[in-house]
């Protein structure tokens, strides 16, 4: 069962997407800051992170370059999806090595299907 | 011997001294100056041995004994103090490039126009007799020689002087500029007056009689006499005299400050120059001595070291006597006469010129030609007074009488290197009341003496009053004039120098200068940034009278090094760097002057201080023009004031409108989270008919949620903005406030149990009724209560209080018992969007603009809001609402 780890500090969101990854059937682990989301990732080494930007102390960006550099983590991926829009933001989303970034609010159906997609792939490596 | 040799050999001993300065000049020019050498300069000094030491030294021994050795002590005893004195006039001269001493004293006094004329007049009144009398020494050395001549050698001798001086001075207009070829010239001067008096008394001494001891021993018992130290009241006097000339008579002053190439060259100086005084007057008693016995009263004692070696035949002696006491009395001339007009040339004729003509057709050849016709002026004057007034004084009392006259400076010199309060006015009647002074007790009565005033001034005074008789001032008789008058001078001097200083204070400026002069060494290097200089000058104005004046190659290369040392000295306006006009004004000082420069720097700029304008009567037609100045700068400055006005508002607004940015981002991005929500619960719902009615319930009710979410956060934001805009306005009334806390808190209950917190109210007062916005004051009420409930750890009380505030009207405050705020949240919890962290909740439901509302309504009120806090223990909220003034309320009624 592949797992996924939500992370945001809004909980109306944490709860539409738990409901969601779960309906399709996945593991679901969920974090309401970066530091949190830095232990789970390390002990739970799910395969995708649903990533939100601004949260307290450890933001999103930060959590995601640790992920990406870590040796046992580098291969997970990333799915930014962030209120912030501007591009400079996005651009730096990326370039913290995050596979994916989504503006909010967003489609749920395309975000299942990017997480499905980058599943597979993250398996066939 | 005829008058033939003797006008060839005074040719060719002055075709020597050409040579040499012509020499040292292409020496110089080669990098090898002679200036470099202590030892030149130190001869140099020597230019105050004169035709008065060469031949009065002798007479005066023969007449008065000892006393003929107080011009030389003088020097001698005070050399040591020049460390101190000397050292700092040249080092503020060489920074100031003051060449002279009027602009010595002038620019220590804010470049006041009327003191330099003073001086400068001073000077030539002081002087000219003293060059006179030289002429008169070659005049009657030729006579000894050659008898009577049948034409007028002395106004052949300074002709030649003239065109000495025009060729081998002022060359270039920088007055500042070194004379290699004239001091070396000079020092050699020096060099032959000294090997020609030691011969001739050697040969006196020792040829004429056996040395020493045998000139005393055949000497009578009263003209030893003579020579007893008799310790009278001139002997202080002279040595103060001789002391004060030697440093302010204008050729000393231009020997030792302006020609003065290196401060260490003082150190030799010092030793050196005392002991050619002292060597110079080894043979003045004896030759005293042997003269009077060998020659008796026949002859002029003054003349005796010509006709004693004439007396015995030695022609080749005399005429070696004849070079030495020709060389003594040439070099003085020389050097006084430059030093005089360019005190004349500068403080006289320039500051007319600048007055008369337009700035732009004053140019470097119309100040050399002053210049140079300032010296063929002072030697035709010295000439005509030589030939008509000179005759009837002794070479001596014109001497003391010069030396009297330059010892009126010296209070005000020193005053200005050691006295930071002398002021401008201290100086000017310091010299005046000197100079007064100077001229009634000791010019006077030498002009009663020739007949040119009736001996009744003496004998009984003017008008009959007794105490004023000029040789008997008050009553105080004493048999020297010159002590006499020297006494009561320098007393009127340096009483009036105080009195002055005292009743008047200082300009910025002349503080600026005083700071300067006393404390010269700290400010040589960067003299530029030390002093003041406030106004308007267009930098291209400046830069053509500097073209004018110092020619526009030299000009190119001062404002290049300016720039290398400080920067550009145009400033961005076209106005120029304050720094580049001081550098400038120096520049022209050593080109033309302080004064006239000063002129030069005010013309073309707007200054605070004009003085000029009260010295000289002659500027009416100017101060016209300074009028308009002033009118236009004013102008420009009202401009400058509103453009500066503008740029402010232009940053305000950009700073505005970049806030503004931030609050749409950021209103946008808050939007954001609740529309989220929306949507991902929306899709999720139209995706999954197949929801249990619990699952359905539940996201439904947090749609309904965030929308209400995104409602607040419109209405605050528009509620803020109106506020904030002042389009809000408050509605007074009458508000019972207790009550109001009352109604505010009973709308928490339902929550307050929610989360077992107690709400209790405290009040210090209880019937206060007061003027306020009842529905905007519940508003803060409600936001703060609301905080304090939402940061309350569980089981907790609420505090709400309410006092008189000691500073009129009421403190109202809230503490809650959560967990408290760092420094930095205090700090930015009233901003728009702030939201503390680490709450107890995982995320406040708040909008982040409750406290900024919250102050708004607080300030609009005239009232002031504020938290304090403990981390851990919670925070307290307090704000103040004084009674209403009756201008800013609207009453409803």
């Amino acid at each position: 069962m592949s797992k996924v780890l939500i992370v945001d500090d809004e909980p109306n969101i944490l709860m539409s997407l738990e409901f969601l990854m779960k309906k399709k059937g996945y593991e679901v682990f969920i974090a309401r800051d970066g530091k949190e989301a830095l232990e789970i990732t390390r002990k739970a080494l799910p395969e995708v992170i649903i990533l939100d930007i601004m949260m307290p102390e450890v933001d999103g960006y930060e959590v995601c370059q640790q992920v990406k550099s870590g040796k046992a983590t580098k291969d997970i991926k990333v799915i930014f999806l962030s209120a912030k829009t501007k591009e400079e933001d996005i651009k730096k989303g990326y370039e913290m090595g995050a596979d994916l970034y989504l503006t909010k609010p967003f489609s749920t159906r395309e975000l299942m299907k990017d997480v499905e997609r980058l599943i597979v792939k993250q398996n066939m490596q | 011997m005829n008058y033939g040799t003797l006008i060839v050999i005074s040719l060719a001993y002055l075709g020597i001294l050409f040579l040499v300065a012509y020499l040292a000049d292409f020496k110089a020019k080669e990098g090898k100056n002679l200036l470099s050498n202590p030892y030149v300069y130190a001869l140099s000094l020597a230019v105050y041995c004169t035709a008065w030491t060469f031949y009065g030294s002798v007479g005066k021994a023969a007449s008065d004994g000892l006393d003929f050795l107080t011009i030389y002590l003088g020097p001698v005893i005070s050399m040591p103090l020049w460390w101190v004195v000397v050292r700092r006039i040249i080092q503020v001269s060489n920074t100031l490039k003051i060449t002279t001493l009027a602009d010595f004293i002038a620019t220590r006094f804010g470049k006041h126009l009327g003191l330099s004329v003073l001086v400068t007049l001073l000077s030539v009144l002081g002087v000219v007799p003293y060059i006179s009398i030289q002429l008169k020494a070659i005049n009657s050395s030729l006579t000894t020689i050659a008898g009577e001549s049948y034409f007028d050698s002395a106004f052949y001798t300074t002709i030649m002087l003239g065109v000495f001086i025009l060729i081998f001075t002022f060359r270039t207009v920088d007055s500042s500029h070194k004379h290699a070829g004239l001091v070396a010239a000079i020092a050699l001067e020096s060099v032959v007056k000294l090997v020609a008096f030691l011969v001739v008394g050697g040969f006196i001494t020792y040829f004429m009689f056996d040395g020493f001891g045998d000139v005393f021993s055949k000497a009578t018992p009263e003209q030893l006499s003579k020579y007893d130290f008799d310790g009278g009241m001139q002997w202080p006097v002279m040595l103060f005299l001789s002391t004060s000339a030697v440093l302010f008579l204008p050729r000393q002053f231009h020997v030792i400050v302006s020609e003065n190439s290196n401060l260490n060259h003082l150190k030799t100086a010092m030793w050196l120059f005392p002991a050619y005084l002292l060597v110079i007057n080894l043979f003045v008693i004896p030759i005293a001595i042997g003269g009077e016995n060998i020659l008796g009263d026949v002859v002029n004692p003054d003349i005796y070291v010509l006709a004693m070696p004439l007396h015995t035949g030695h022609k080749w002696i005399a005429l070696l006597t004849y070079i030495g006491g020709f060389s003594a009395a040439t070099g003085m001339i020389i050097i006084s006469t430059i030093a005089l007009s360019m005190m004349v040339s500068n403080n006289l004729v320039m500051p007319l010129i600048i007055k008369q003509y337009d700035l732009n057709r004053i140019n470097q050849k119309k100040a050399l030609f002053t210049r140079r016709l300032s010296v063929v002026v002072i030697l035709l004057i010295s000439y005509l007074y030589f030939q008509y007034v000179a005759d009837r004084f002794s070479l001596v009392y014109i001497g003391l009488i010069s030396f009297a006259a330059v010892a009126q400076f010296t209070p005000v010199v020193i005053a200005s290197l050691f006295w930071k309060d002398v002021s401008q006015r201290g100086a000017k009647w310091s010299l005046i009341a000197g100079f007064g002074i100077w001229f009634y007790t000791m010019v006077l009565p030498s002009m009663v003496e020739v007949g040119l005033l009736h001996s009744r001034l003496l004998e009984i005074g003017p008008f009959g009053l007794s105490w004023l008789r000029p040789t008997a001032f008050f009553g105080l008789e004493l048999t020297n004039p010159i002590v006499h008058g020297t006494f009561w001078a320098l007393l009127f001097n340096v009483f009036f120098l105080v009195a002055g200083s005292l009743s008047q204070e200082q300009t910025a400026k002349e503080r600026n200068m005083a700071n300067f002069y006393t404390e010269a060494y700290k400010y040589a290097n960067d003299y530029e940034t030390q002093l003041l200089w406030k106004g308007q000058m267009v930098y291209r104005d400046l830069v053509r009278v500097l073209d004018n004046i110092l020619g526009e190659i030299k000009t190119r290369i001062e404002v290049e090094a300016f720039q290398q040392a400080h920067g550009q000295p145009m400033l961005s306006n076209g106005q120029v760097n304050p720094q580049f006009v001081n550098h400038a004004e120096r520049l022209l000082t050593g080109a033309v002057g302080a004064s006239s420069a000063r002129m030069l720097i005010t013309s073309i700029s707007e200054e605070e201080e004009i003085e000029l304008s009260e010295v000289l009567a002659i500027l009416k037609e100017n101060q016209e023009i300074t009028r308009l100045n002033h009118e236009l700068s004013a102008n420009s400055k009202e401009l400058e004031k509103k453009t500066h006005a503008l740029e402010m508002a232009n940053k305000r607004l950009m700073n505005l409108d970049v806030e503004k940015d931030d609050f749409i981002s950021t209103v946008t991005h808050e939007m954001r989270t609740p529309l989220t929500s929306i949507r991902a619960i929306s899709e999720i719902l139209y995706d999954n008919p197949d929801l249990t009615e619990g699952e359905r319930d539940k996201f439904l009710s947090t749609v309904i949620k965030e929308t209400e979410r995104m409602t607040r956060l419109i209405n605050q934001v528009l509620d803020l903005e109106k506020l904030e805009s002042g389009k809000a306005r408050l509605q007074y009334e009458q508000v019972m406030i207790s009550t109001l806390i009352q109604d505010c808190v009973s709308n928490f209950k339902g929550l307050a149990v929610e989360k077992n917190v107690e709400i209790t109210p405290i009040y210090e007062i209880h019937d206060i009724t007061m003027k306020v916005d009842r529905d905007r004051l519940s508003q803060v009420m409600v936001n703060l209560l609301s905080n304090a409930l939402k940061f309350s750890v569980e089981n907790s009380t609420v505090e709400v209080g309410l006092a008189d505030n000691p500073d009129g009207g009421i403190l109202i405050w809230i503490k809650d018992h959560g967990k408290g705020m760092d420094e930095e949240s205090l700090q930015r919890i009233f901003d728009k969007f702030y939201q503390a962290q680490d709450q107890t909740l995982k995320k406040p439901k708040g909008t982040g603009l409750g406290l900024s509302i919250t102050k708004q309504i607080v300030n609009m009120h005239g009232g002031d809001i504020w938290a304090v806090s403990e981390e851990g223990k919670g925070t307290t909220f307090y704000f103040t609402v004084p009674y209403p003034t009756d201008v800013n309320t609207t009453e409803t009624t």
